[in-house]
């Protein structure tokens, strides 16, 4: 499942149209868009990181969110800085930093893409060159250029208790205000139109980067349950049996025919404790 | 139809993190011409960035990135009980490159470091500054190959060549560099150092092909430590880790047939011996980075803290080789790891 977050309904309705995501109308605290089809799940967090962090662990707690899975942040944001970050030119951020605490979190940058890339700094409220500038982030280190939001630091902190860092992505799009995230609702559904096609073109990416990673073959558990009751299994017995069973899956070794074979030729199930530790240190030998 | 790696990875190093600290050191910048393309980020402490919580080693494998940074405190460590010393004293490691670009799937490092991107420490000369003294208090037995794979890097870092200038004039100092990279011309252009010893990794193909990604195969090992050996380079041959495949024996074999068919036996400086074994806390974490692994998910039993094949199975590995390499090898420069105690 790719899980989008956007602080805004008209930062999402460019993703609602193109993907054709559904209200999920069980949804109360927020508002959430998903797609069975496309493994979509998007959710309006509201402004501000307090909302975007509550949102992202109610929507992820939820669904169990977790491996294979992908974390999308999206929105508009402010340009900070000569030179670069024209309004409406898309950003994918390599660096987040929380404006209060200085404290910074690096999304890993494993997939392709040909967008730009940049840092984002979070702050509590809008950019405020009059304000925010003199907080000690920007005393201590030169920055030529930064884009500037309210949401993300805190969705990469929530985020970071469900997904690794490569499975989380930032983007955000410079407002038409330029260095001021302040934009109608008008303007924000232009500007994320303007990348949707470039935008779901990385999601279907991710959709099949997620699909190839390896979740661990199933040990079955019915078999397993059986087993050690005919040997009576301790805890510790258990846990070793389990881990030859998965081993012999991985290296292709027939361990049903080999316990077939144990229960035919050693009279299981057992009939005591005893009996069970011997047949549960020759059928270890004999499925290696 | 083009693969995964090809449609969606980014491309090795294309992401260079940089300290603040080393931003301007001469490694740095010689890194960042190197790797033009990539795109730098500044940061503050290495660890910012390489121990993040819930990083997955195997992806980020698929992509690595480099970070540049500087390594201040201690730098040298006494040697752990899992490697063998060579009968060394005393048995140090450093570590001035963190992780490997090969892929090895029983590879401790998966379950030692929290990242799959690699550290190059820039600060080589306060790692001399070290060792000089320590040599001042007694001679050294320095692996500087533990922790990577440092021939392998050469040509970004330029380490190995390094390590043996320093060594060049410190007759105290015994270096290994432990290595499955098969660069014949590192050889070809770089002359013997005494006391400095290339220690090859030797496994079957069929190891290699199952569980060394990325390595050079078993041919191209051999073809390299016999230029080294023909070079006048002090060479050691690892039989260590071996690993458990069906029908070891006829593989360990093979691979024997094949390296004394063109190493002359009696030029080797030594040779060790030993079967996986792993500590407790790292074969936890590989086996939740790599659960489709059968290496890394084989029942190993643990044996006061360390992981390893059941006491017969290791015992008849251990012996099978020994025995097989004693028909080569004098005893004296045949090595066997034991655990102590
Ligand atoms: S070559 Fe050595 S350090 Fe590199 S991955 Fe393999 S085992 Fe690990």
């Amino acid at each position: 499942m790719i899980y989008i977050f956007t602080a805004a309904c008209y930062e999402a309705s460019a993703w609602i149209a193109h993907f054709q995501l559904k209200k999920d109308v069980g949804q109360t605290r927020f508002q959430t868009f998903y797609s069975e089809n496309a493994k979509l799940c998007l959710t309006v967090t509201g402004a501000g990181m307090i909302s975007a962090a509550a949102a992202v662990s109610s929507i992820c707690t939820a669904n169990g969110a977790g491996k294979g899975d992908f974390l999308i942040h999206a929105g508009i944001c402010a340009a900070v800085g000569a030179g670069r970050g024209a309004a409406g030119e898309l950003f994918y951020c390599h660096k987040i930093t929380e404006l209060t605490t200085g404290r910074q979190f690096y999304p890993d940058v494993l997939y392709r893409h040909g967008f730009c890339e940049a840092e984002l700094v979070t702050g509590a409220k809008p950019w405020d060159t009059s304000e925010t500038a003199r907080a000690p982030v920007f005393l201590e280190e030169e920055k030529p250029f930064f884009l500037f939001d309210t949401e993300a630091a805190a969705v990469y902190q929530a985020g970071s208790y469900f997904f690794a860092p490569h499975q989380m992505a930032f983007f955000k799009i410079v407002s038409d205000c330029r260095e001021t995230a302040a934009v109608t609702p008008e303007q924000g559904k232009r500007l994320t139109g303007l990348h949707m096609e470039d935008l779901a073109d990385y999601v279907k990416m991710l959709d099949k980067a997620g699909r190839k990673e390896g979740q661990g073959e199933p040990v079955p558990e019915v078999l397993l349950k059986q087993l050690c009751r005919d040997l009576y299994c301790s805890a510790a017995m258990e846990a070793s049996l389990r881990q030859h069973i998965r081993y012999c899956i991985l290296a292709g070794i027939d361990y049903e025919g080999r316990i077939l074979k144990m229960y035919r030729e050693n009279g299981l199930p057992c009939r005591n404790k005893r009996e069970g530790k011997r047949c549960f240190e020759e059928l270890k030998r004999r499925l290696l | 139809m083009k693969s995964l790696r090809e449609d969606c990875y980014n491309s090795f190093f294309s992401h260079i993190y940089v300290e603040q600290a080393v931003k301007n050191h001469p490694r740095t910048k010689q890194a960042l011409a190197r790797f033009q393309d990539a795109r730098v980020i500044e940061i503050g402490h290495y660890k910012d960035v390489f121990c993040r919580r819930g990083q997955d080693f195997l992806q980020q494998h698929r992509s690595q990135k480099l970070i540049l940074a500087g390594k201040p405190g201690t730098l040298l460590y006494p040697g752990a009980a899992v490697c063998p010393s060579f009968g060394n004293d005393h048995f140090y490691y450093t570590s001035c490159v963190m992780n490997c670009i090969y892929n090895c799937e029983y590879c401790y490092l998966k379950g030692m470091y929290p990242s799959a991107n690699i550290v190059w420490f820039v600060n080589l000369e306060d790692f001399f500054s070290e060792t000089d003294r320590m040599l001042k208090q007694h001679p050294m037995y320095l692996c500087i190959s533990y922790d990577t794979d440092l021939l392998a890097m050469e040509a970004v870092t330029g380490y190995v060549r390094e390590w043996m200038r320093f060594a060049d004039s410190r007759e105290q100092l015994k270096l290994e560099i432990r290595t499955k990279c098969a660069d014949r011309s590192f050889f070809e252009q770089t002359e013997p150092v005494c006391g400095v010893v290339f220690a090859f990794t030797m496994s079957p193909q069929r190891v290699i092909e199952a569980y060394e990604h990325g390595t050079p195969s078993l041919a191209q090992r051999i073809d390299c430590a016999a230029e080294a050996v023909r070079r006048g380079f002090s060479v050691r041959l690892c039989f260590d880790p071996m690993i458990y495949v069906p029908d070891w024996e006829a593989e360990y074999d093979r691979m024997l047939e094949q390296i004394f068919r063109k190493l002359p036996a009696g030029r080797l400086s030594d040779v060790s011996v030993g079967t996986f074994r792993v500590p407790q806390d790292y074969l936890k974490n590989m086996r939740r980075q790599e659960p489709d692994s059968a290496v890394v998910q084989f029942p190993y039993q643990n044996c006061g803290g360390v992981y390893q094949y059941p006491a017969d199975l290791a015992g008849r590995m251990e012996g099978y080789l020994t025995k097989r390499l004693a028909e080569e090898i004098p005893e004296d420069k045949l090595f066997l790891w034991k655990q102590e105690g």
